[in-house]
């Protein structure tokens, strides 16, 4: 059986507070005059320690392995707004074309009209 | 020219533009949120270094553990990469730390984009009033030379009823567009704000785990010790639990952001749907940001200084 995302979690809370129990009792051994207990103890903590530090590292090893489908998922929204925005603006520049397109008919006909001039007077 | 005018006044009742300023203010709410998260899980990757460091000086004196440096050693993958036996906790977190920081570039960038398309130079009106004299002045102009006279009023209704029809028609394919991807994008955005969440718990218990172990080197040295080093080590104490707190709470509000982030994307469909609508969680998502803002110069400033 699979232990999930949030089993760990709760496992790593209880072993934190297991951890400052540890440095609470290693403290007062200390306190007392008690060393080689509390060298004991601390060397039980640094156990401890070691075994949390493992499974955070577990933890954002599965954190990293699950990144990559989120990085896609905003990815490919990345290119659509990309995509839209570049449509708009050629649409805005379909609309200046056609603008200038009317000119460029306004000049053509100034042309014609000079022809059809030339044409008449010969 | 009754049926222009009347087209005219249709056309224009219908392209209210995007207000940009909900798009604006969410694209710069998550440039901070990036900064403040890239903050805090660097705090906690040096403190993993420093830990690590300490932990193999330990474990390396005389009769000590040979797998302990053995194991630092990396294998080379077919993909160019590296693999290491069992990575140590640092080198994992700056491998999250860097995946997180994707994620929230990747975000920015989302936002950044979407601010673009709602940006009103995009379709600026004024272009299209520009659009409409030029129109006008090549239309009027043809018509002369064809002996088209004395219709100047109606090239001009028409001049201004075109401009704005394609005005209208290009808000419409903006608006389109931005409600499309913001549809799409939403089960995705949901998914990665309670990924970002998660990654602040993670860090969150990374903080705790840190703070405890200098806790506990520093809290050992005060039994047994004279008055005046005791005085060092508790104000040492002291002070570890104000950096500890900063960062908590630094953590806390981007896990509020995070939560929130669902929320604002949501609003922000809302915004072209009902413009003039309040956006309260894209304006919280800002304030988060500020404060977080203002955590990290703190936390910047409170950091030992080597």
């Amino acid at each position: 059986m699979s232990v999930s995302q949030k089993d760990k979690e709760a496992l790593i809370d209880s072993l934190l507070e297991a951890s400052r129990k540890a440095i609470r009792l290693k403290l007062a051994l200390k306190f007392q005059g008690k060393d080689a207990e509390a060298e004991t103890v601390s060397d039980k903590k640094d156990a401890l320690s070691d075994e949390i530090d493992r499974l955070i590292a577990g933890q954002m090893r599965a954190w990293n392995t699950s990144a990559a489908g989120h990085l896609a998922t905003i990815g490919s929204a990345n290119k659509k707004l990309q995509r839209a925005i570049r449509e708009v603006k050629s649409a805005i520049n379909t609309a200046q074309a056609v603008v200038k397109a009317i000119g460029y008919l306004d000049e053509a006909i100034a042309v014609a009209a000079e022809v059809a001039k030339k044409i008449a007077a010969a | 020219l009754c049926a222009l005018a009347l087209l005219l006044a249709l056309v224009a009742s219908g392209c209210a533009s995007v207000d940009p300023k909900p798009f604006a203010t969410f694209s710069e709410s998550l440039q901070e949120l990036r900064k403040g998260s890239d903050a805090v899980l660097s705090l906690n990757e040096e403190q993993n270094r420093a830990r690590f460091l300490d932990k193999a000086v330990r474990k390396t004196g005389p009769g000590g553990d040979a797998d302990f440096v053995g194991n630092l050693m990396m294998d080379r993958d077919r993909s160019f990469g590296w693999t290491m036996k069992e990575p140590p906790l640092f080198l994992e977190s700056s491998r999250f730390r860097a995946a997180v920081r994707m994620i929230n570039e990747a975000l920015v960038s989302y936002a950044g984009l979407l601010a673009d398309l709602a940006a009103p130079d995009l379709v600026d009106p004024e272009q299209f009033d520009r659009m409409a004299k030029d129109l006008n002045g090549n239309l009027a102009s043809a018509g002369r030379r064809l002996g088209l006279e004395g219709h100047e009023s109606e090239l001009a209704l028409f001049s201004l009823a075109a401009s704005k029809a394609a005005h209208a028609a290009i808000e419409s394919k903006r608006q389109g567009h931005l409600k499309d991807v913001l549809k799409e994008t939403q089960p995705g955005i949901d998914s990665v704000a309670q990924a970002l969440q998660a990654a602040m718990r993670i860090a969150a218990q990374n903080l705790e785990q840190n703070y405890l172990e200098g806790f506990d080197a520093t809290a050992e040295q005060i039994p047994g010790a004279s008055a005046a080093k005791r005085r060092t080590s508790i104000d040492q104490l002291l002070r570890e639990n104000e950096l500890y707190s900063d960062r908590l709470q630094a953590l806390a509000t981007l896990d509020h952001a995070y939560a929130n982030l669902p929320v604002a994307h949501r609003e922000l469909l809302e915004a072209i749907r009902k413009p003039g609508l309040d956006m309260t969680t894209v304006e919280d998502l800002y304030e988060s940001g500020k404060h977080l803002y203002s955590l990290y110069e703190e936390m910047l400033a409170a950091q030992p200084k080597p």
